[in-house]
């Protein structure tokens, strides 16, 4: 058995609802398997603003819990979870039949709050958690990469955190293993695998797009084509004399990168997830070097 | 012993070797620190300076395998059992960054020291 609570009045008390038997099951199995897709109640910051704020769920017995191994509350469709699309999809599949089920607060469950419902499940008015308002003026920018990256196919996966944050070979693999998405447990350099490695006492875009190239990456504006997929898009960063940094984009619309040896991550120095790798917090890589694609003949070591 | 700045990301990371004397110096301080009941949360995974690794061979770190020196604090790994002290007032990591003096470029080290301020 499951509560729902549709996070969405200020003043009013919000629509709550009870799913019970296969439905509370089928739901239940779809957040175990898809564990990017909500945020634990517990993870979000303040809650904030006015609007849809996403779908609350609260299993109703410690045993749901252990047995999908879920918290006691979380929260889907808030625009926080790295797999939104997913959650969005939970809550396409809940609000339907909202109306199904007895409601259990003093708002009544009626069609014209499962309307306005359904009309902001695909956006969320305000996004829970720690989101500026910075990050919401870089939307239209994100578009613009995505758009941009659509005149030349490429390729996107989900950011697949358990595949590069495996304690046995996390340390092993960089940012140029991960935004080529070749995790060869060499901590793989630009160009050494042609031979061809850029100069370590000249570090510069220029130098180390050279060694990238060299290893079969193509600038942004050379499209790749099909047979050459998959085309994984990549931007180029550099800490001017000192090193490099490399983010992929995932489907999500984010970035995705890994410094060094630490765990892969799709969040900036500034806590903030990377929409936009050309105005994300970056620490000292203050030169942004421009987008490449990598390819299926490319090879990093 | 052997430290490692751990501050690059595509490059590997800047490493160098303690005299004898030095080795010895770190593991009477890391001994002298007090443990961390509450642990810190960790904030160093992104770009940039993030903290020091120590390693050693044979029983330079006495039970330990490694040590990381971050801001919020010293984690002493033994296998899979990790012990936590407090880095108190990051002199942990003041006295490591001298040690890379004339081991790594100017710049770096500055970078680094100004990182710690």
């Amino acid at each position: 058995m499951l509560k729902v609570t549709a996070d969405i009045f200020s003043g009013r008390p919000n629509p709550t609802w009870i799913v019970d038997g296969q439905e509370a099951q089928a739901v239940l199995r779809e957040l175990a398997l898809n564990r990017e897709a909500w945020v634990a109640q517990e993870e979000l910051g303040a809650e904030a603003g006015l609007g849809y704020r996403g779908l609350i769920i609260e299993p109703q017995s410690d045993t749901l819990t252990q047995e999908y191994g879920l918290p006691q509350s979380l929260r889907i469709n808030t625009g926080q979870a790295l797999a939104e699309q997913k959650g969005q999809e939970i809550a396409e599949r809940l609000i339907p039949g909202m109306l199904d089920y007895p409601s259990i607060t003093e708002a009544s469950l009626d069609s014209s709050v499962q309307q306005q419902l359904l009309e902001n499940i695909t956006t969320p008015a305000v996004q829970v958690g720690p989101v500026t308002m910075s990050e919401r003026e870089l939307e239209p920018k994100r578009e613009e990469i995505k758009a941009e990256a659509a005149d030349c196919q490429i390729e996107s996966v989900t950011l697949n955190l358990a595949f590069w944050n495996d304690p046995n070979v996390v340390t092993q693999n960089n940012c140029y293993n991960y935004a080529s998405n070749r995790r060869t447990n060499t901590f793989a350099q630009p160009g050494r695998a042609c031979g061809h490695q850029y100069d370590v006492d000249n570090i510069t875009c220029d130098e180390v797009t050279r060694g990238a190239l060299c290893d079969g990456a193509r600038v942004r504006a050379n499209c790749v084509p099909g047979g050459e997929a998959p085309r994984w898009f990549m931007a180029l960063v550099v800490w001017p004399g000192r090193d490099y940094h490399w983010y992929r984009y995932s489907s999500e619309g984010f970035w995705g990168h890994k410094p060094g040896r630490t765990p892969a991550r799709n969040t900036d120095d500034s806590g903030r997830v990377v929409w936009n790798p050309e105005t994300a917090n970056r620490g000292p890589y203050t030169n942004f070097c421009g987008y490449f694609y990598a390819r299926s003949p490319m090879v990093v070591r | 012993m052997e430290v490692e700045l751990d501050a690059f990301s595509g490059r590997p990371n800047p490493r160098w070797r303690l005299h004898p004397h030095q080795a010895r110096e770190f593991t009477n301080k890391l001994h002298r620190l007090p443990r961390q009941h509450k642990r810190a949360a960790s904030a160093e995974q992104g770009l940039g300076y993030r903290g020091f690794i120590v390693t050693g061979t044979g029983d330079e770190l006495g039970s330990y395998d490694e040590v990381v020196v971050t801001s919020s604090s010293v984690r002493a790994r033994s296998g899979s059992v990790s012990h936590y002290f407090e880095n108190q007032d990051r002199a942990l990591e003041r006295w490591l960054l001298e040690t890379m003096r004339g081991r790594v470029d100017q710049a770096l080290y500055t970078y680094v020291l100004g990182s710690l301020s």
